[in-house]
Order: structure tokens, then C-alpha cells, then sequence
């Protein structure tokens, strides 16, 4: 399945146009990387693709066909950032949630619903927290929660807000690894927003920049580059590369 | 908006864990692990039985108790007479009380205290805030002007609660019209016109009680403001049982997507879940709930407010349980508190007074127990 933008443009009522004639694609079982700075746009874009708001311009398309809101619904999962929640809901209550587009709206979970709950908190490892109000959970425990509640839905492409903010250094490689082993897994491509460019050089194969007027788009390895980096993050860095057991690691070192 | 999540966290830590964990019941019994057989579900049907069979005792214990009391067998014989159509002489005057009297009234509490505490539970949940009752959107204040207006008017007889009713509805009507701007209506401006609304009704009352006579029309006004179930009649819970049972059932339909509403109407949408829609749905069942129990019981407070969070602590924050336990216990709430209204002094008290002065404390008492712990 091959996710495309054309021409996307938004703006937010009575402001100025916030993204400009954006177009990408990915392919099945990759993942893009969204960087920028803060308020340029990127969880704008997100809320676009997923359609809690709507294109000024352009379109969204899955196979070369427009993405209509059923369609958007069926097709697309999104993972929100970890965050309070108004009611302590139980693991399972709030997982059960993210199948709310198999379940109607006079109706509740059925078994089966159950049982894909049932078999995420599983494939997750978070069986344990099932009882656990969420509000008792730690970051890096809730983030999981939510993606478990995003996969649950069956989703083609899972769309993720900075899904490594708020998470201590270990959590965010946690996470960052969970998200590699679920698009190697199962054939889902993946959209993930990221204030690091190194997290973006260690799992994705696309990265999108987002800029002021401009955007860049492309393979990461050539996109993520100390030019771009001064440009759209407005950082002096370094790329830096050395090797670790004979593979070639790389890092981005910011310059002082 | 960040200011809105960080009261909203505040709010959260009102809720607890329900009581009904399952290592909590099996510790207080003393089982020992090996033989815990009894599964979540199977307590949470207990649960259920004991609520339903609550409701079922207040229920009948109302019909005997007050200030004349009859034994509960000669109360069961009045029962199996009027049922079978039987007339016993002998029992003529306790059962124009039971039936005439106490039946309807205990009907009329049981609806009106599970429909406030439905439409309650519903509101905190649509609002995401534990300290939302259902009349946040002005039906109640609404409604008592329609009442006050009625009686100024025609002096009481019928058409004061359809005025109640009407002015309930065109209340939350303009609630919502001042809230909505570009097709947009959110939650926060939702509450403010509700605020709105709601004060300009109460001047307006406070200017017919003004202008009311005060021999005969003020205190009619001033008495069935606060509350009383103690001129229900058959035909009045004929008129309202229906438009009550009815949004009733609606509620009880939605409950799990209220559970998708309160994670926020973002969210809702990324899962699939239009909030809108359902928003008015709920809004306007819950709304003519209050308006219906306004206008046969007068403004019963505190039902819809403190019975929700009393239902949480017993069955869990899933509102696919939380609004059916809402009803039972509401019902039998209310029917307990329109006993004491009717023992406790010579002269009848007004149910509304009773209603707070019995859910404040103990909804300070939940408070104390739950800020004790440091979650609040």
C-alpha cells in the first residue's frame, strides 16, 4: 500500500497559510520521519493526514485513490503523545477504545473485540497492566498503551505525535525499537513526528523536513545532512560516524 | 488550551480505582490464592444482583414507611388486593395510602433519581470534569422560571409544568446557540453560556417571586423550588415516565461511546468516533430528563452530581457499567432521602433541602477519603 500527499497546503482560520504545497510518498513497511521546529507545523500535518482536520489544498492518497474520511478511518491508526487523561481507565477499557470503528454506536466490545485486546496487550507485553488504571502508569508504560490502542484498530499506516517526548533515554529507545519491530512485523507503514534527528537516522527510511516556506523530502541517509540540519532546525552539528561490532553508527553532534 | 489540560489533570485525580478489585474482596475474605475461582466478571455480577435487589427493598420499604406506618404484610396483602382487584373494607384507609399515596411517590422517585443520576454521569463524562451535574447547561434554573412564570400565571394547576418542561429545553436551546460559533461548538464556551443562562433565569425568577403575591403565589413558588415529591399523582407520571424511560434508554445505549467522548473530541475522531453527533444526542436526552423531573418534583439537587461518583467507587470508571449502576443507585438514593423527608419532622420537608443537606457531606466525605490519600 503506498501512502501519497499532493499539494497539501493548510491554514489555520483568519492566519496564514502554515504548510505550503507539500507532496511525499511512502512505500509499504517504511517509515518517515517528520522533522522541524517547534510551531512549523508537523502535528498540523499529522491532524491533516488523519483527518481531525482538513486539507486546505491538496489531497491525501492510499493506492492512488483520494482518502475519504470512511476510508481514513478504516486505514489509519494514531498514536496521540502521552498525556493525562480525564478518567482512570484500565489498560484494557482504554485499549478495548481503539476498537471503536468495529464496534456501533448503540453497541459495546464483543467477544471478539475482546480477544484482539486480549492478543495486543500480548504481542505489547503490557498483559501484566491490563487491571492498572492508566493514570497509575508510568510515561513510557502509558505510551504503550496507546499504541497498543492504535494497533488494535488493525490499521495500514500508524501515525505517531512525538511518540519519544515526556520518556526517560531508556523508554525512548524502548519505544523507538517497538515501533522498528511492528513496521518489520506486520505490513503497516509508519509516520512518526520527532524532535531528534538522531531517532530519525535510526529507524526511518524517509524524512520530511519542515521548514517556513520549504520542505525537503527523501531517502534519510540523504536527507538528514548538516545543511539541512542549520536549515530547517537552525543547529550547527556534525554528523559523525563510527562503527560499533563492524556496523557504521551514526550521530548527530551539535557544534557549540 | 494548556491551561485547560492542567485544571483537567487536577480533576483527574478526583476518580480512584473502584472498590471492586478483585484482590481487595479476596484479601477482606481471607482466600487463599490457590482457591480464587471467582473471576473478575463473576464479582462484578454480584455487584450488579446486589444493587438491583438495593433498589428492590427501598422500593418496597417506602410503601409501609412514614408517618403512618403499615406492617410490610399487611402492605404485601394491599399489594396482591389492588392487583387482583379485590376490595377489602377492613383495609380501606391503608390502601388509599399505599396506592393512592405512597405508590406513585415512590414511582416518581425511582424515575427521577435514576434519571438524575444518569444524566449525570453522562455530563461528567461528555464534559471530562468529576464536578459537572446535569443542569451545568441551565435546565434546572430554566425550568423554575417556567414554573415560577406558570404559577404567577395560571396559579397552579397543569400547565406549570409544561411551562417547567418548556423553558428547561428553551434554556439549553440558548445555552447552546450562544456557545456555537462557525459550526463550532467547544466544551469550555459550552459551560460559560450554561453560567450565562442559568444567571439571567435566576434574576428572572427572582423577579417574579418580586412581583408574586406573597400570601399565595410566593410561598407556592418558594416551596416547589425546593422540591418535593409529595403531589405526584398517577397522571403526572403518566405524562413524564415516558419522555424519562425513554432518554433513559437512549443513555444506557450510548454508554460505551461516552467513554470515546471523554477522551476528548480529538481523539475521539482519530478513533473513527464523529463526537459531535453523539454529543447532541446525549445532550438533549439528558436535558429532557431533568426538564421531565423538574416539572412534576420541583429542583431536586445534588442527585445528579454525587451519585455518579458513588456509583465509580463501586463499579469502575467504564462508563458501560457506570451508567446502568448510576440508574439503580440513583433511584434507590433518592427514594431513601424522600423516606427521611417524610419521617423525620410532623410536617413534610421539602426534598431538595434533604437532597443537599445528605449528598454534601457525603460527598465530603469521599473527597476527605480520596485527598487523604494524596491523589488529590
Amino acid at each position: 500500500m503506498i501512502l501519497e500527499v499532493k499539494n497539501g497546503s493548510f491554514a489555520y482560520p483568519g492566519q496564514d497559510l502554515l504548510l505550503q504545497d507539500i507532496s511525499f510518498t511512502l512505500e509499504e513497511n517504511e517509515i518517515l520521519a517528520v522533522l522541524g521546529q517547534n510551531g512549523i507545523g508537523k502535528t498540523t500535518m499529522l491532524k491533516c493526514l488523519t483527518g481531525i482536520l482538513k486539507w486546505k489544498s491538496g489531497n491525501t492518497f492510499i493506492d492512488g485513490e483520494i482518502l475519504d474520511a470512511k476510508q481514513r478511518i478504516d486505514q489509519i491508526g494514531y498514536v496521540p503523545q502521552a498525556r493525562n487523561l480525564s478518567f482512570p481507565y484500565t489498560v484494557k477499557e482504554m485499549v478495548s477504545m481503539g476498537r471503536s470503528k468495529y464496534i456501533g454506536t448503540f453497541s459495546v466490545p464483543s467477544k471478539e473485540d475482546k480477544q484482539r485486546v486480549h492478543e495486543v496487550l500480548q504481542e505489547i507485553n503490557i498483559e501484566h497492566l491490563k487491571d492498572t488504571p492508566c493514570t497509575q502508569l508510568s510515561g513510557g508504560q502509558l505510551q504503550l498503551v496507546y499504541i497498543a490502542r492504535a494497533i488494535v484498530s488493525d490499521p495500514k499506516v500508524l501515525i505517531f505525535d512525538e511518540p519519544e517526548s515526556h520518556l526517560d533515554y531508556k523508554n525512548q529507545l524502548m519505544i523507538l525499537k517497538l515501533i522498528k519491530g511492528i513496521v518489520e512485523n506486520k505490513d503497516i507503514s509508519c509516520i512518526i513526528n520527532t524532535h531528534h534527528p538522531e531517532h530519525a537516522m535510526k529507524i526511518s527510511d524517509k524524512t520530511l523536513f519542515i521548514g517556513k516556506n520549504d520542505y525537503s523530502f527523501g531517502e534519510t541517509s540523504k536527507v538528514i545532512t548538516e545543511n539541512n540540519l542549520e536549515k530547517y532546525l537552525d543547529v550547527k552539528a556534525k554528523i559523525a560516524t563510527f562503527s560499533f561490532e563492524e556496523q557504521s553508527v551514526k550521530s548527530v553532534i551539535a557544534l557549540p | 488550551m494548556d491551561r485547560v489540560q492542567v485544571s483537567n489533570k487536577q480533576d483527574t485525580e478526583v476518580y480512584e480505582k473502584p472498590m471492586v478489585s478483585m484482590s481487595r474482596v479476596y484479601s477482606m475474605c481471607k482466600i487463599p490464592a490457590r482457591n480464587r475461582v471467582l473471576s473478575k466478571s463473576s464479582v462484578i455480577f454480584f455487584v450488579w444482583i446486589a444493587l438491583c435487589s438495593f433498589l428492590i427493598i427501598t422500593f418496597f420499604s417506602s410503601l409501609f414507611l412514614g408517618r403512618f406506618v403499615i406492617a410490610p404484610d399487611t402492605t404485601i396483602e394491599i399489594l396482591i388486593n389492588s392487583i387482583l382487584h379485590i376490595n377489602d373494607p377492613q383495609l380501606q384507609q391503608q390502601t388509599a395510602i399505599v396506592t393512592g399515596l405512597r405508590f406513585p411517590r415512590t414511582l416518581a422517585c425511582m424515575l427521577v433519581g435514576a434519571g438524575m443520576a444518569i444524566s449525570g454521569a453522562t455530563f461528567q463524562g461528555l464534559f471530562r470534569n468529576p464536578l459537572v451535574s446535569p443542569d451545568i447547561l441551565g435546565v434546572s434554573t430554566g425550568a423554575g422560571f417556567g414554573t415560577a412564570l406558570g404559577i404567577l400565571l395560571f396559579g397552579f394547576t397543569g400547565f406549570t409544568s409544561f411551562y417547567a418542561f418548556l423553558f428547561g429545553l428553551i434554556s439549553v436551546l440558548a445555552a447552546y446557540l450562544l456557545a456555537k460559533s462557525r459550526n463550532h461548538v467547544s466544551i469550555i464556551s459550552l459551560v460559560l453560556s450554561g453560567i450565562i443562562v442559568s444567571s439571567i433565569f435566576t434574576a428572572l425568577t427572582s423577579l417574579i417571586k418580586y412581583m408574586a403575591d406573597p400570601y399565595d403565589e410566593l410561598p407556592a413558588i418558594t416551596y416547589w423550588l425546593m422540591g418535593s415529591f409529595s403531589k405526584v399523582t398517577y397522571s403526572d407520571i403518566k405524562t413524564v415516565a415516558v419522555p424519562i424511560l425513554v432518554c433513559i434508554v437512549i443513555l444506557l445505549l450510548l454508554r460505551w461511546r461516552i467513554n470515546i467522548l471523554s477522551l476528548g473530541d480529538e481523539e475521539a475522531r482519530s478513533l473513527g468516533v464523529d463526537p459531535v453527533k453523539i454529543r447532541i444526542i446525549a445532550i438533549i436526552a439528558s436535558t429532557i430528563i431533568v426538564a421531565a423531573s423538574v416539572s412534576i418534583a420541583g429542583v431536586v439537587g445534588w442527585v445528579g452530581l454525587v451519585v455518579p461518583h458513588i456509583s465509580r467507587r463501586i463499579i469502575g470508571v467504564d462508563h458501560k457499567n457506570l451508567l446502568p449502576a448510576s440508574c439503580l443507585i440513583g433511584g434507590s438514593f433518592l427514594i431513601l432521602v424522600d423516606i427521611l423527608a417524610r419521617t423525620i419532622t410532623p410536617a413534610e420537608l421539602p426534598i431538595g433541602i434533604l437532597t443537599a443537606l445528605v449528598g454534601a457531606p457525603f460527598f465530603a466525605i469521599l473527597l476527605k477519603k480520596v485527598s487523604n490519600r494524596g491523589e488529590w
